[in-house]
């Protein structure tokens, strides 16, 4: 189980203020699909203007990346620069 | 890890005896390829550009913060001799709050549109409203001011302070705050609430045996590159179009112009000028879909260049903002909580980099209970673009200020505190990632044993030190490697080159092929030369970039190990690379082929020869860290400040190009020093701009700062293949809370506000 942690704002919105939860997922793509089906809605959110973390690499421009057993994933603000 | 001593003296040039870390090419300082061009006036920018029948726009702007749009009337302007097209934003396609660049960071076409032309509202003094076209310069500009506009002015929002109040007039009756539960239902001035929390630290604080609170305000401030934003369009018989264009990324003008303009992008070719400068500010369009639509209407070629009059009242500034920052501490120096509110100015539409803000603050830092809540809140300014390590430097100056007065207060070294408290490999930072290894422990002991920290202070004279952050990112990049016949390379990419990337580039083609790198010839190519790239921005072109290079010069190897393997009659697993040679591992009375040798019978073999790679960077930008160290003398009775040395040491991965990465970080520490003591958007009542060029927005000059010394850190990033973390970034995000801890330092009192111009400063003096 990858341990998933969403934002504030989006856990305030979909799941009762929850920010971390473990999702059976061998990808980012489940991972989100997973949560949707809990948390009808959520899809876009974690869709829109966030980056992912696994582990300690961030994710730009994520899609199908694989996530391991133990993998902690985190969905965070995107980041741009200068 | 190894220390550069930064002046210079410890790679080599190039002389062909390779670097002290290993390398041959890397780390070496050759002259940059584009460097004679530069300095002899040959190079083309923007401006430079000349075509057959061009004519040239010009744009009529606003002189109200804040107004609507009643009517246009181009009549006068029309009939002036030599006017050949007048647009308006009622010639761009209408777009929808929805249109939006589809990713990871969704960018507002919407939005965007607006900002590049008024629809039917002004929201700051410099909005474009209407643009002409005309045979030549002065004619557009005259024809410009008889276009005739009637306006229903309103009352301009100049700060988040006031853009926050309740009353407060609103610059968008369809701006609901985002980040809230449940989603308002009237509109307001705030975009969005950002919260980012890890732990408890409201709890953790009443724990603290040391509390140290402060409120911090910093003023819009610009890039202030040296050259204005320039392009010309011209349209193709059937019905495509030429841009040139100065920018930080074609593929991005060439995607936002067809966006606005409602055309395909394969119908958009663009060809990067030189730049004299981005820092961020060159991230999005102004005048390209201007001149696109001119360059329609007209038939003609238009060029189009601003002023700096319009660079500053017209292109993104970084956004001012506010901060309230808190720290509690134990007697001993252990950091236990920190809480930090930022509140900064979008500009006139959403989007400031206050997330950012929130995540970067306390990234220097080990703590395991920390919150950062930020507003976006957009005013009646221009809409804030990326401007080096977006939001990071306002959030640093206030966390940083607050760590200088906890030092004070514990008796503590304001270095040996951080270094207590560093963030380092496994530390969690409030976005919730663990960081990897981390060079930020190294910067502050490095800072530490500088002649600079051991060295006395005279009278009325202060030091300051300040650490910062950034993430550095990845992206997509593309690079193809081009062996010519005679064995000399080209290696093309589409990331416009701002701070010396294509000599890096150079660089790493020649450690991987091992031929000299100057027989290796880096270009900047337009977007149908070669695959799409994302733009110079975010420390990603040395890393992603290079990757790419590196990638695409190891397919080159490969086509030329097959090349040799042919001729030989050997299978391709007996070929081996070295030293720019390929070579048969079993027989070594086989004369190695070199580049040259394979390129001279390429025609024979298969034909050209060339190495391609298209990626996506995605995981291993190693971030970045630096500590820096500034001595400044404050003047008593006049409350001037001069810098009187001034040190930027950082994490740097592997410097590919040494001379390039002090570059690098002397240009941040030096904008840095600007942004804490003299740039400011100065505006009176009604919201008009006061200071839109160089004499009254003062940027530091040569001979306003002292040599800026640097010390490269570098521990290598396990995610390049030569170490490489991104370093334009890191350098602008301690230089304020430096300059502001050596003021502070220097004069007795804590400076909470920038710019710490003298009047401030003696006000703080004689407030006793």
């Amino acid at each position: 189980m990858a341990k998933v942690e969403i934002p504030i704002e989006v856990a305030r919105k979909f799941t009762k203020g929850v920010t971390t939860h473990e999702v059976d997922a061998s990808d980012l793509q489940d991972i989100v699909i997973s949560l949707d089906n809990d948390f009808p809605g959520i899809k876009e959110a974690l869709n829109t203007g966030l980056a992912v973390a696994i582990d300690s690499s961030i994710l730009q421009d994520w899609f199908l990346e694989e996530v391991e057993q133990n993998s902690k994933v985190r969905f965070i603000p995107a980041i741009e620069g200068g | 890890m190894t220390l550069h001593d930064g002046n210079g003296h410890n790679g080599n040039g190039h002389n062909g005896n390779g670097a002290s870390n290993g390398y041959k090419y890397v780390g070496t300082r050759p002259v940059r390829p584009d460097g004679v061009d530069k300095v002899t006036g040959r190079a083309n920018f923007g401006a430079d550009i000349s075509l057959n029948g061009m004519i040239y726009g010009s744009v009529v702007r606003s002189p109200h913060a804040h107004g609507k749009i009643k009517k246009i009337n181009f009549d006068k302007a029309l009939k002036l001799k030599g006017v050949k097209a007048v647009i308006s934003g009622h010639d761009f396609p209408t777009l929808k709050p929805s249109d939006k660049l589809p990713g990871v960071a969704p960018l507002s076409f919407y939005d965007m549109s607006r900002n590049v032309i008024a629809r039917d509202k002004v929201l700051y003094d410099g909005h474009a409203v209407a643009a002409i076209a005309a045979t030549s310069q002065a004619i557009a500009d005259k024809a410009a001011k008889l276009v005739e506009i009637e306006y229903k002015v309103l009352k301009p929002v100049m700060n988040a302070a006031d853009a926050m109040k309740v009353n407060a007039p609103l610059l968008h009756a369809d701006l609901f705050t985002e980040g809230v539960d449940p989603k308002p239902t009237t509109a307001s001035n705030i975009a969005k609430r950002a919260e980012l929390r890890l732990g408890d630290p409201e709890s953790a604080m009443d724990t603290a045996d040391v509390l140290v609170e402060g409120n911090y305000s910093t003023e819009t401030v610009h890039q202030g590159y040296i050259e204005p934003h320039a392009c010309a369009a011209n349209f193709a018989q059937d019905g495509s179009v030429s841009i040139w264009a100065s920018s930080q990324g074609a593929f991005m003008i060439r995607a936002y112009t067809a966006r606005l303009c409602g055309m395909s992008t394969s119908k958009i070719k663009v060809i990067p000028a030189e730049i004299g400068g981005g820092f961020g500010g060159k991230t999005t369009v102004y005048l390209e879909p201007l001149a696109l639509m001119l360059a329609k209407k007209s038939g003609r070629p238009v060029k189009m260049t601003m002023s700096r009059t319009e660079v500053m009242r017209a292109t993104g500034p970084t956004s001012g903002g506010t901060a309230h920052v808190k720290i509690g501490a134990n007697k001993d120096g252990t950091l236990v909580a920190g809480i930090l509110e930022l509140k900064y100015e979008a500009g006139a539409f959403p989007g400031s980099p206050v997330a950012l803000g929130c995540m970067t603050g306390f990234a220097p830092y080990n703590l395991k209970d920390v919150a950062c809540l930020g507003w976006d809140v957009v005013v009646n300014r221009p809409k804030a673009a990326a401007y080096r390590a977006p939001g990071a430097p306002v959030a640093a100056y206030a966390v940083e200020s607050a760590i200088d007065e906890l030092a004070s207060k514990l008796k503590m070294d304001p270095l040996e505190l951080r270094k207590k408290n560093a963030s380092k490999k496994g530390t969690k930072t409030v976005y919730g990632v663990e960081f990897d290894r981390i060079g930020n422990e190294e910067c502050l002991h490095a800072a530490q044993e500088t002649e600079h920290y051991k060295s006395p202070l005279g009278q009325n004279q202060g030091r300051g030190v300040a650490s910062g952050f950034w993430f550095n990112i990845g992206g997509t990049s593309s690079a193809e490697v081009m062996i010519n016949e005679d064995g000399t390379v080209i290696v093309a990419t589409g990331s416009p080159d701002i701070g010396g990337s294509r000599a890096s580039m150079a660089l790493m083609a020649a450690e991987v092929l091992g031929v000299d790198v100057s027989r290796i010839k880096p270009l900047v190519a337009d977007t149908e030369s070669v695959p799409y790239s994302d733009l110079t921005g975010g420390s990603r072109v040395t890393f992603a970039t290079g990757k790419a290079v590196i990638d695409a010069a190891e397919d080159a190897i490969k086509d030329m190990k097959r090349r040799a393997a042919k001729v030989w009659k050997v299978d391709f697993d007996q070929v081996d690379w070295e030293n720019g040679s390929a070579i048969c591992i079993e027989n070594d009375e086989i004369k190695p082929m070199s580049v040259a040798d394979i390129a001279q019978i390429a025609g024979k073999t298969g034909g050209a020869i060339s190495g391609k790679a298209n990626i996506n960077v995605t995981k291993g930008a190693g971030p970045g860290f630096a500590t820096h160290i500034c001595d400044v003398e404050v003047d008593p009775e006049t409350g001037r400040v001069t810098v009187l040395k001034y040190t930027a040491i950082q994490d740097v991965g592997t410097a590919i190009h040494p001379s390039y990465v002090e570059g690098q970080l002397q240009g941040g520490a030096a904008q840095g020093i600007g942004w804490a003591l003299n740039e400011e958007y100065v505006y009176n009542k009604d919201g008009k701009l006061l200071n839109t060029g160089f004499l009254d927005y003062r940027v530091p000059v040569a001979s306003d700062l002292p040599m800026i010394d640097t010390v490269l850190v570098e521990v290598p990033n396990s995610g390049h293949p030569f170490g490489v973390r991104g370093v334009g970034e890191a350098p602008i995000v301690p230089p304020l809370g430096a300059v502001a801890n050596a003021v502070s330092n220097a004069i007795g009192k804590r400076m909470t506000s920038l710019p710490m111009s003298p009047a401030k400063i003696l006000q703080k003096i004689d407030a006793g």
